[in-house]
């Protein structure tokens, strides 16, 4: 099994919001990182045939994806990342209506739907409306809804939005359970969700995929330019201005700076290991500033 | 399918839009119905006539004394019938007003002609009475009645005029609530944004898509039959309904004397209930077209409603235009039942010179139309992209 994206390109007006993006997925969890904007629901929306590239095609098993719509919205799952549910329908009756849709029967159905819900957690408020559901509720009948037909493939744009620490533990372990003979695909801003359960991670920017490898063969990449000091408020302040700043927190002693720069940036300054956070930041540190790491305090 | 058009027909049914509308929609058919049964002219001339000492219903009379053939002779009897009744009832101080009796003296006695009211006034003055053979009433052929070879049934015709007028009423009733069902039908979800879940399902883009349509077409037929068996029920328990085998052309209220078919009451009912429902049809259709191109299910009923009263108002600007022969095709010209007879049976104003070929032209535009939207919608949805 594969889904292979060959040269896919989408601009809206004068704005290119995908170019030539190209990648092979095998089954296995991806987290898709990038910033606002930088075209990851576009590229969900493409690859579910929800919009239409400019250019480029999206294959399934080596085959358009177009010449096998209905065949391959049966093995697809999706979260979106923005809609409203039917307010007025019960959990498990939103649930029937999805499993109906993807085309199981009314006894497999019901049985699938119960054991999705108690999968999620949500058993014991399936016949609640949805307009009594908190957003964690609603998120996790989301990503449940996105399991129904046993997907081979899974899409799950920001499936953690809403979800509280406890929930996105228990998401990320379903989701662990769930990556064997599967592709998943998962954009987030939450970078240690990707972290935790990415067998690969890709980083969308300007609609350019611009890497994408294991967290470690990343983080790799900024191996030795992230770097701890501890300063005055003052100075920290200065550094702010002059670097890439990945954590800020106060101590007894004054302020403790995680700086990613090539070069040192005191000499006082303790070499630590990266983290995906660290190289999110790297990525897309605002409007891909060029800082001023020539002159060190 | 089945399944799917329940869940359809369910996501409609829960709308709280949808169910605030019934709700009101229950208080406007009781205004409806209190104004067109309680306090028709009828109704309310029956009250008054109880008050003053009559019968409770003279619909029991008119039913069992005049129904049957239309002849001079019976005509004779009725305006002699009422002149006793009104004469009586002057001499003890109480008029008495039927719309049967008026109705026909009216037609058959015209006051431009002979003031009967002001005879029999001086009569009684006098302390005489008038008869009805000093009454120079008009003969039936004068009347240019329909010929046919039987001769054309008389009956209590007028609870039946009652029951034309209300259904026009709710004909605009259930046609605005068909515009708001259907209007959910696409744009609700558009609105919501759950394309993106449906349309990535199996049978998002296909079944998905006729079991909408369904939705559409079965709520609104069960808007529409259950608002007129309500209607009919109401009707009967309030009225007479024993008019029903009269020919319409002896409805002297709706003044159909050469009206060319030799339909009764009943069927007129019928053939008008049978358009209405295609006009239904149409609306229903226009309505989820609309909803495949907009994004709110605001827009959409806005739209749709306001794409169901546009030909009444370009028939305005239009008016005896050859425009306004193409207009005649929209269902909001159904709302007015004597309006859409005559349309049928006049030889200039519409297409065809025939009731049955008007009929059957209007019919086929309606289900062709209803057909043709359905099926732009569906295509429209079934390539729906962001």
């Amino acid at each position: 099994m594969n889904l292979r994206l060959e040269k896919i390109s989408k601009s809206y007006g004068s704005v290119h919001v995908l170019k030539e993006i190209t990648f092979e997925l095998k089954p296995g969890i991806y987290g898709l990182l990038g910033a606002n904007g930088s075209g990851k629901t576009t590229l969900f929306r493409i690859i579910c045939g929800l919009l239409q590239a400019d250019n480029g095609q999206v294959l399934f098993n080596n085959q358009d994806i177009k010449e096998q719509a209905e065949n391959f919205r049966s093995v697809l799952g999706f979260l979106p990342q923005d809609f409203n549910y039917y307010p007025d329908f019960s959990g498990l009756k939103f649930m029937l209506y999805i499993a109906a849709l993807k085309g199981l029967n009314s006894r497999a159905a019901k049985k699938r739907c119960l054991e999705l819900l108690d999968f999620v957690g949500l058993g014991d408020v399936k016949n609640k409306k949805i307009r009594q559901y908190s957003g964690g509720m609603k998120q996790r009948l989301g990503i449940a809804q996105t399991l129904i037909n046993d997907p081979e493939i899974m899409i799950l744009d920001e499936p953690t939005v809403g979800l509280d620490p406890k929930e996105r533990v228990r998401f990320r372990k379903l989701l662990s359970n769930l990556s064997r003979d599967r592709i998943i695909i998962l954009s987030t801003h939450i970078v240690s969700d990707v972290e935790s359960v990415a067998d690969e991670i890709l980083i969308l920017k300007d609609g350019i995929l611009q890497t994408r490898g294991t967290a470690y063969d990343l983080v790799s990449e900024i191996k030795g330019q992230v770097w701890e000091c501890l300063v005055s408020p003052n100075e920290a302040d200065k550094l702010e201005n002059r670097f890439l700043i990945s954590n800020r927190r106060n101590d007894s002693g004054g302020v403790i700076l995680k700086i990613v720069s090539t070069q040192r940036p005191t000499p006082t300054a303790n070499q630590v290991p990266p983290t995906l956070e660290d190289l999110y930041l790297y990525y897309f540190r605002e409007g891909g500033q060029d800082y001023d790491e020539t002159n060190t305090i | 399918m089945m399944k799917l058009t329940q869940f359809e027909l369910s996501k409609i049914g829960k709308n709280r839009t949808v169910m605030g509308a019934l709700v009101v929609s229950l208080f406007i058919l009781f205004g409806i119905f209190y104004v067109g049964y309680h306090y028709s002219q009828e109704n309310f001339s029956a009250r008054d006539n109880v008050e003053a000492g009559y019968p409770a219903k003279l619909d029991k009379s008119i039913k069992e004394k005049y129904s049957g053939d239309l002849t001079d002779e019976k005509v004779k009897e009725i305006v002699s019938d009422y002149m006793e009744i009104w004469q009586d009832a002057k001499t003890d101080s109480a008029l008495v007003f039927y719309p049967f009796y008026w109705d026909i003296q009216s037609t058959f006695i015209p006051r431009k002609n002979y003031d009967l009211f002001l005879v029999m006034l001086d009569k009684l003055e006098n302390g005489q009475r008038l008869s009805v053979e000093e009454v120079p009433i008009k003969k039936i052929d004068d009347n240019d009645f329909q010929n046919f070879d039987k001769p054309l049934q008389l009956g209590n015709y007028v609870p039946w005029t009652d029951l034309y007028k209300v259904i026009g009423n709710l004909y605009i009733l259930i046609s605005v609530l068909v515009a708001l069902v259907c209007s959910l039908v696409f744009s609700d979800d558009t609105s919501r944004n759950m394309n993106q879940i449906l349309f990535t399902t199996k049978y998002g883009k296909s079944k998905s898509l006729i079991s909408k349509l369904l939705a559409g077409i079965s709520a609104s037929t069960c808007l529409f039959v259950a608002i007129h068996i309500i209607n009919f029920i109401t009707f009967a328990l309030m009225n007479d309904i024993s008019g029903w085998k009269s020919s319409i052309q002896t409805n002297f209220a709706m003044k159909l004397f050469d009206f060319p078919m030799e339909w009764n009451h009943l069927q007129v009912f019928l053939c008008i209930i049978g358009l209405q429902f295609l006009g239904i049809l149409f609306v229903a259709a226009t309505s989820v077209l609309v909803s495949s191109f907009v994004k709110t299910p605001l827009s959409s009923f806005a739209t749709a409603t306001g794409l169901y009263l546009l030909p009444a108002l370009l028939m305005q600007a239009f008016k005896g235009n050859i425009v306004s022969k193409y207009l005649y095709f929209f269902p909001i010209n159904q709302a007015n039942v004597k309006n859409m007879l005559v349309l049928l049976s006049s030889e200039g104003d519409f297409f065809r010179t025939r009731v049955v070929s008007n009929l059957l032209l209007l019919s086929l535009f309606l289900l062709v139309s209803y057909v043709f939207f359905n099926f732009i919608a569906y295509r429209r949805m079934k390539v729906w992209r962001f």
